[in-house]
């Protein structure tokens, strides 16, 4: 090629990649990604039985319990016009303390309940830090529809504002056959209040 | 007309630019008003306060020094027992000299106090299961390590500073730090010697 054709090329080049800039930043404006599509969280998913890691802690959901009535320490009780779930967890801080600021379930078709704030969960609160390699074993409750029970994946993030933030995702087991059971049976479930569980070398923070 | 080297395509012919694009980036970061620089170096206790050569530390409106790291004996305030904590867990106390060289209530507004141990984990004082405890048979009952001072205390007074912490049996105590957040990343810093440990 001579010295004329390789400018002409390399001109024409230039105007491609100029056309192709100009069209592909007008791609990605018209994709119109909404607040909460481009602050999205990025999830860790696991099950239970199994420790499942963000940047800052460690859980393990050990089991889920449905209940018609629950009651706190003081055995005051709380009805429902749905069922309770009651979420047995472990958690233990990774490096620095760190506290559990969202928890939440959300059902196969979109729907999420925060943790109820109808009793007293202290683990939920800012007075309540995860310390390194001290792990914490706690319940959860969370407040649902009876319909929404037997399809749910918890969700914990440090933050109480997830977006942008690890989420872990675990599935929970309730089969619909519990949730008909727990309605069944007026006997109060007790929840009990977060407590270290210093003897337990089972996690993955246990030794740096 | 002279032929065009290609030799080195497109990086060379663009390699002043593309040198140039370096000191412009570092710029960008340096002069942007949003000061990314500074709210990175800010976020973090990065830059300790250096001690006097008899361990004393000036921050904020306060002289510090680190008197001793022992393990705390929590009683029970209405029993006197000793609080249980669970196998694996222990407490240490840690209690700091503190000179106040302005009014007491405005000097460390708000500290808050770390343990760091030898594996470079950090610990938070205040564990929700001290809370309310009394430090020792005659001592106070212990709630937050907010660095107050005692009610009557003025400027020029010394008393002392206690945090309470819980960490793994293992954790052995190599530093201890007293931040403020609207002073980071300057903080106070000791390490603490076999001499401070008890």
């Amino acid at each position: 090629m001579t010295g004329f054709g390789r400018r002409v090329a390399s001109g024409v080049g230039t105007l491609a990649l100029l056309a192709a800039v100009v069209v592909s930043t007008g791609v990605i404006g018209e994709q119109r990604l909404s607040t909460d599509e481009r602050y999205r969280e990025f999830t860790v998913t696991g099950e239970t039985g199994t420790w499942v890691s963000t940047d800052t802690f460690h859980v393990e959901v050990r089991s889920t319990q449905a209940a018609g009535v629950v009651a706190d320490q003081s055995g005051w009780q709380y009805q429902t016009s749905g069922v309770w779930l009651l979420v047995e967890v472990r958690l233990v801080a990774r490096t620095e303390p760190t506290t559990i600021g969202y928890a939440a379930v959300r059902d196969d078709r979109g729907r999420t309940w925060r943790a109820t704030d109808r009793l007293e969960q202290p683990l939920l609160h800012w007075s309540y830090p995860l310390q390194p390699g001290l792990p914490v074993a706690a319940t959860l409750v969370f407040e649902v529809p009876t319909d929404a029970a037997s399809s749910l994946t918890l969700r914990l993030s440090e933050r109480a504002d997830p977006r942008m933030r690890l989420v872990v995702q675990i599935p929970l087991r309730v089969p619909a056959t519990q949730v008909t059971a727990a309605l069944a049976d007026p006997e109060p479930t007790v929840v009990e209040p977060p407590r270290l569980v210093g003897e337990d070398v089972d996690h993955p923070g246990w030794r740096p | 007309m002279a032929a065009v080297s290609t030799r080195g395509g497109w990086w060379r012919r663009n390699r002043w630019a593309l040198l140039a694009l370096l000191p412009v980036l570092a710029a960008m970061v340096l002069v942007s008003p949003e000061q990314p620089h500074q709210v990175w170096r800010s976020a973090q206790p990065r830059e300790p306060v250096a001690a006097t050569a008899d361990g004393w530390v000036r921050y904020a409106g306060a002289r510090l020094r680190l008197r001793h790291v022992h393990p705390a004996d929590l009683r029970d305030p209405v029993t006197g027992r000793e609080v249980s904590l669970p196998a694996g867990v222990r407490a240490w106390q840690v209690t700091v000299e503190v000179e106040w060289l302005v009014e007491p209530y405005q000097a460390l507004p708000g500290c808050q106090w770390w343990l760091v141990d030898q594996y470079g984990r950090r610990y938070g004082a205040d564990a929700y299961e001290v809370r309310g405890a009394q430090l020792g048979v005659d001592g106070p009952t212990y709630w937050a390590s907010e660095c107050l001072p005692e009610e009557r205390d003025t400027v020029g007074d010394v008393g002392l500073l206690h945090a309470v912490f819980l960490v793994p049996a293992e954790a052995r105590p190599e530093v201890i730090q007293v931040t403020l957040r609207d002073r980071l990343p300057r903080y106070v810093r000791f390490d603490v010697a076999e001499s401070t440990r008890a």
